[in-house]
């Protein structure tokens, strides 16, 4: 624990305790007038010692204390490192408690679960539990540096991300069985479903539905009927329209607007008039790096703008082979890779050291000013105390 | 607290006190001076028969051409003494100490010429009052009795010191007014330099006269520990300062003035005595009175 101030050029303002000094200094020097028939052996000129003479010692006293504790409020104290440094003995939900290795005696036992519970309590269920890599980030970034951390993680992690965690300290990788055996990995990817496509066309971009009737044409089998529907404009969307191509210029109708915003995906012509929600961000570059589509959010929906007329000239893309393919990535993205083994999801090394928030020291000192007013007000105004002159 | 109402304890010390005149050494078989005893006084009293020692003036030969024997002539005498209390009422007197506020300079003056009569009247004398102050002085003259104590009573009761007393008006009154074996004390702060001078104009003259010079407590302890602006109440003058500063200052030279002043007054044969004002009215009386009866 080691205390510090946040502004502690704020301390400055303690050239205020002068104030109540002077007050006390002041009151002195004003004199009480006396008859004194001996005045000729008074001598009249005497030497000035000048002596500070304060009054009311203990008023004064707490007055100054009252302004210093203020002033140090205002200069943000801190407590720093107040964080409990006891090793900490993870354990992710699930595991079968007969398998777990024995802790340290003194370790902190906790569910690498949201709000990490102890491991006395229940097992946390459910979704909390998804996340764990993030839960393991957070735990480290909670715990002050050097602090020993345990891991005890099932064989098959799900719902990492891309990357090992990066973590600031050397934790220990206890991998354990589950206590009921997870659900057969599946050895082959299920194909997702082509999406299906409903064209809305203006009155000059008929010639550019054949693009999209080909792409669908190409996403399905050869005995199947394309899921295709294109139409102008002034036709209704239909109860299920799947994802939207808005070929026509101009601002969309209201409609199709909350359609999108209830959650629907959109692909508009570049002439379309559709602002996001938001940043955008490219999702289809040419060959040369330029950007042909952008994407964003507009209310639930997603858009997709893109960025060049659909022409062969303007926009190459619609007329090579691989146009149906590209069309796919970009209406649903095939999900990422996500389950693990745990041996090779082991925590590295060399993260930035976690910067624990200091405890703000304002509330305690609230109450210490609060404490000292009442004794300072006490004091001031208690019956016995000398008349002041 | 009124000063006139003497406390029971005061009032027994008192009764054991005596003032005598410095003279009395040299009244002849005057003893404590009872009144209604024989004298050397203008009413013939009695004839009583010569004893060794009588002054030969005082036989009557008249008698003696008849009788053949010394006869020496007794005059009856009023007492031989009286007692003049003069009380300072300058504005002066009515300082008090911070301590006691309601007990001035002048209560406490009060009390001693009240303790004086007192004396006075337990011991037969005649006992007259005269005040000096700003007005006409108030002048009483001697007499004896209880009756007399109280009239001084009621003279005393409401006066008020104010104003500068005008001395060297009061004392030609006073003098005019003295007999010869009359016995002035002089009640004061004895700051005033004119009351000094009439003390000492009146020892001259051959009478005897006493100075009893009352202090404040706060004059002759200086206890001032803060800053005070301290004022004649007899003039405009004032000095401001811290009264710590003061203090060593003041003390050695009021003891300066003090010793300057008995000095003064020994030297023109005025007795004197002090009395501070949280002291006991029956001390100076006994410090004044003791010395004169060892002579």
């Amino acid at each position: 624990m080691s205390p510090a101030l946040l502004a502690p050029l704020a301390l400055g303002a303690l050239a205020v305790l002068a104030i109540p000094v002077v007050i006390h200094i002041a009151r002195r020097t004003q004199t009480r007038t006396i008859a004194f028939a001996a005045l000729r052996w008074l001598n009249p000129d005497p030497k000035r010692r000048r002596r500070l003479r304060i009054d009311e010692r203990v008023l004064l006293a707490a007055r100054l204390a009252l302004l210093a504790v203020i002033v140090l409020g205002l200069a943000l104290p801190v407590l720093r490192d107040l964080a409990d440094d006891r090793p900490v003995f993870a354990v992710a939900p699930g595991l079968a408690p007969a398998a777990l290795p024995t802790p340290q005696d003194h370790a902190r036992r906790v569910w690498l679960a949201p709000g990490f519970p102890s491991l006395d309590s229940a097992m946390p269920t459910g979704a909390a539990t998804a996340d764990i890599i993030s839960l393991i980030r957070q735990l480290d970034a909670d715990l002050p540096p050097g602090v020993p951390l345990e891991l005890v993680v099932p064989a098959v992690l799900d719902g990492v991300d891309a990357e090992r965690p990066r973590l600031s300290r050397t934790v220990a990788w206890r991998i354990v069985a589950p206590s009921q055996p997870s659900a057969p990995v599946a050895r082959s990817a299920t194909v997702p479903a082509p999406p299906r496509l409903t064209v809305r066309y203006g009155p000059t971009a008929e010639r550019q539905v054949r693009y999209f009737r080909a792409a669908a044409t190409a996403w399905t089998s050869p005995d199947l009927r394309p899921a295709f529907n294109a139409a102008p404009i002034d036709r209704p969307l239909g109860s299920d329209p799947g994802v939207l191509v808005w070929l026509a210029p101009g601002v969309l109708p209201p409609d199709v607007v909350a359609w999108i915003r209830a959650g629907g995906v959109g692909l508009l012509s570049s002439d379309a008039v559709l602002p996001f929600e938001g940043e955008a961000v490219v999702v289809w570059r040419d060959d040369a790096g330029q950007p042909l589509a952008m994407q964003g959010l507009v209310g639930r929906g997603r858009v997709l703008h893109l960025t060049r007329p659909l022409t062969p000239s303007a926009m190459p893309a619609v007329v090579q082979a691989d146009f149906p393919d590209a069309l796919a990535r970009l209406l649903s993205p095939p999900p990422a890779p996500a389950r693990v083994a745990a041996v090779d999801h082991a925590p590295l090394t060399g993260g930035p050291a976690p910067q624990l928030p200091p405890l703000d020291t304002r509330p305690w000192l609230a109450l210490v000013v609060v404490l000292l007013f009442g004794i300072e007000r006490w004091l001031a105004t208690r019956r016995r105390r000398a008349v002041a002159p | 607290m009124s000063p006139l109402d003497l406390p029971a304890d005061l009032r027994s010390r008192l009764r054991r006190l005596s003032l005598t005149p410095r003279r009395a050494a040299v009244l002849p078989a005057a003893g404590q001076h009872d009144s209604r005893n024989r004298g050397g006084g203008l009413e013939f009293a009695q004839y009583r028969p010569y004893e060794r020692g009588d002054d030969l003036r005082r036989i009557d030969w008249k008698l003696y051409a008849r009788s053949d024997r010394f006869f020496v002539r007794d005059a009856e005498r009023e007492s031989p003494v009286a007692i003049w209390i003069v009380l300072d009422a300058s504005a002066s007197m009515s300082q008090a100490d911070l301590a006691t506020p309601q007990w001035s300079r002048f209560d406490a003056a009060r009390r001693l010429a009240a303790s004086l009569i007192e004396v006075a009247l337990h011991q037969g004398d005649r006992f007259g009052l005269m005040v000096a102050s700003a007005g006409a002085p108030v002048v009483i003259e001697p007499g004896a009795g209880p009756r007399h104590r109280d009239r001084l009573f009621l003279a005393l009761a409401p006066l008020r010191p104010e104003g500068v007393a005008n001395w060297a008006r009061d004392v030609p009154v006073l003098g005019q007014r003295l007999g010869p074996s009359d016995l002035v004390l002089i009640l004061s702060d004895g700051f005033d330099e004119a009351c000094v001078a009439g003390a000492e104009r009146l020892a001259a003259s051959g009478r005897d006269v006493a100075l009893i010079q009352i202090l404040t407590a706060d004059e002759r302890d200086f206890p001032f520990d803060d800053g005070y602006r301290f004022e004649d109440p007899e003039s405009d003058g004032h000095v401001v300062g811290d009264g710590r500063a003061l203090r060593a200052d003041y003390l050695a030279r009021m003891a300066e003035a003090r010793a300057a002043l008995v000095a003064r007054l020994e030297s023109h044969g005025v007795r004197h005595a002090l009395h501070v004002v949280d002291e006991t009215a029956d001390r100076p009386i006994r410090a004044l009175f003791r010395e004169a009866a060892r002579t």
